[in-house]
């Protein structure tokens, strides 16, 4: 089903140009990346997409009314805790108090909103803080479309696991997702298409899949184990160190798999890499 | 609409950009009043003229204290522009109401009045301060910084906008005969001064049509701001 279409639209800064004839259509449970260099108009595209703004020529067409949007730049100069703020956008959105209780509850949980912000108005809270109560408040109630420019901007590395588990889950549930982004985490887990803002145009760009491995080394009855790892992992790339102890190139997503059947089978993991492009 | 008002006015209070004009208004309010007897009807002609402008730099920071960023998300969540700017003239129109019943009855409370006021009387002053304000708020809608950025230029032509509107009257008198018509393009806050200015007004067609018309005007200009701020895009730049 088409959710977002955008036929021949051009948008307008003043006198400049910075869309020019878009057309594109985003149907539902899609997940995609809108990538560009700096000031070609990625959030802009967020945007029209979101409604706040208007073609300046052509067609926007939504089959979908509840979304949520979460500018690169998050609200700063409110005179509100973060849960009065996200009480208040719920109320306007339509939810009823009780529901808003539980549901701001949940997400300061998924967000790890530390409990000592919650006194503190947002205007006084660190740029994180700021960037998870903005994606706070576009998740309120779980949108069937979700628009993040730049989600990851401002969250440490320990937020930005947390925001792209969370992500996924939200994929799973069949949430479209569009986000701009430059960091390749998002896109590489999470895109199934992705968008390219080059010379004002938007164009289909390329999904680059680059893989990660990790090299596991193991003991255990290879004779055994051989037969239940060989769908899993590349067999070729697998040696043997010493007596009972062998190596094994995985890739990253298989590697939780792998490890649970050498443990199934009587075999102990001695090393396990980090993730790399090999 | 009820959450939008709530949460503009709560956001705008703890700002309390407010303070500068509810305090300016109150006290003119208390220092107009210090010598009694005063006529009805031409001192609520001055009190209108001070809140036009109170009401104008209450529309000016409350429309302007929502950040471009902070609209958006508002805009998304209320799923409309209009109704995000039609709540903020309704928060502008609340806080004025009470400041009217602080202009209206803090005199007839006092005993300020050199003859005692009737039911019509407080009831045409009301209506004379609701309707001269709710025009202040709709010229005040173009001067905020959805239109311009730059903050001191768009202050001074907007007061320069207001005060030539309610001397529109002398103006005319001394141009040029022939050229009276370039006022028209200011708005009509004069019409209710001239009304009021008299000690006897009486509830009659004049005055109600002139009632009409300013409901009309400052109607119009909020609903040609509310068409224009969509084809503009709102704090888009």
């Amino acid at each position: 089903m088409r959710m977002i279409e955008l036929k021949d639209v051009d948008v307008k800064i003043g006198d400049q140009v910075i869309l020019n004839n878009v057309s594109i259509s985003l149907k539902e449970k899609e997940c995609v990346a809108v990538i560009g260099e700096n000031g070609t108009g990625k959030s802009l595209l967020l945007k029209l997409l979101a409604g706040v703004v208007s073609p300046t020529k052509g067609q926007v067409r939504r089959d979908i009314k509840e979304y949520g949007y979460a500018p690169e730049i998050p609200p700063k100069s409110l005179h509100f805790t973060a849960k009065e703020y996200l009480t208040h956008m719920g109320r306007i959105e339509g939810m009823s108090r009780e529901e808003l209780e539980n549901r701001v509850t949940l997400l300061f949980k998924q967000f790890n909103f530390n409990f000592h912000f919650h006194q503190d108005y947002i205007y006084k809270l660190s740029k994180g803080n700021k960037q998870k109560i903005n994606l706070m408040q576009s998740l309120l109630r779980e949108p069937s479309i979700l628009l993040l420019d730049e989600p990851l901007s401002g969250l440490d590395p320990h937020s930005q696991e947390n925001l792209l588990q969370y992500l996924k889950q939200l994929k799973e549930k069949k949430t479209t997702i569009i986000f701009t982004c430059h960091e390749g985490v998002l896109k590489e887990n999470l895109a199934d298409r992705i968008l390219l803002i080059e010379n004002k145009e938007v164009k289909e760009g390329e999904m680059k899949t680059e893989k990660s491995y990790r090299t596991v080394q193991f003991s255990g009855n290879l004779d055994e184990i051989s037969p239940l790892i060989n769908k899993t992992v590349d067999m070729q790339t697998l040696r043997r160190l010493q007596d009972g102890i062998f190596e094994v190139n995985v890739e990253a997503n298989n590697s939780d798999k792998l490890l649970l059947t050498i443990i199934n089978q009587g075999g102990k993991i001695k090393f396990l890499s980090k993730k790399s492009r090999i | 609409m009820k959450a939008l008002v709530s949460y503009m006015l709560k956001d705008y209070l703890r700002s309390y950009l407010y303070v500068p004009p509810v305090s300016l208004f109150c006290l003119w309010t208390f220092v107009a009043y210090t010598y009694v007897p005063n006529p009805i009807f031409s001192s609520y002609a001055v009190s209108c003229a001070v809140l036009y402008f109170a009401a104008a730099w209450l529309t000016i920071t409350l429309v302007n204290r929502e950040d471009a960023t902070q609209f958006h998300i508002t805009a998304v969540h209320a799923r409309s522009f209009n109704t995000v700017f039609l709540s903020k003239v309704i928060g502008v129109l609340i806080m004025i109401s009470f400041l009217i019943m602080l202009a209206v009855l803090y005199p007839i409370l006092i005993g300020a009045f050199h003859r005692s006021v009737t039911l019509w009387d407080v009831l045409i002053a009301i209506t004379a301060h609701f309707l001269i304000s709710f025009l202040g708020v709709a010229v005040s809608l173009y001067f905020t910084k959805i239109w311009s950025r730059r903050k001191l230029s768009t202050w001074l032509l907007l007061v320069l906008i207001l005060v030539i509107s309610l001397v529109k009257g002398g103006v005319v008198d001394s141009l040029p005969s022939g050229f009276s018509f370039v006022t028209w393009v200011f708005p009509p806050s004069f019409a209710i001064i001239d009304v009021l200015s008299q000690d006897t007004v009486t509830a009659n067609g004049q005055l109600f049509f002139t009632f009409i018309y300013i409901l009309g005007y400052a109607s119009l200009l909020t609903v040609i701001f509310l068409v224009l701020v969509r084809k503009k895009n709102a704090f888009l730049t």
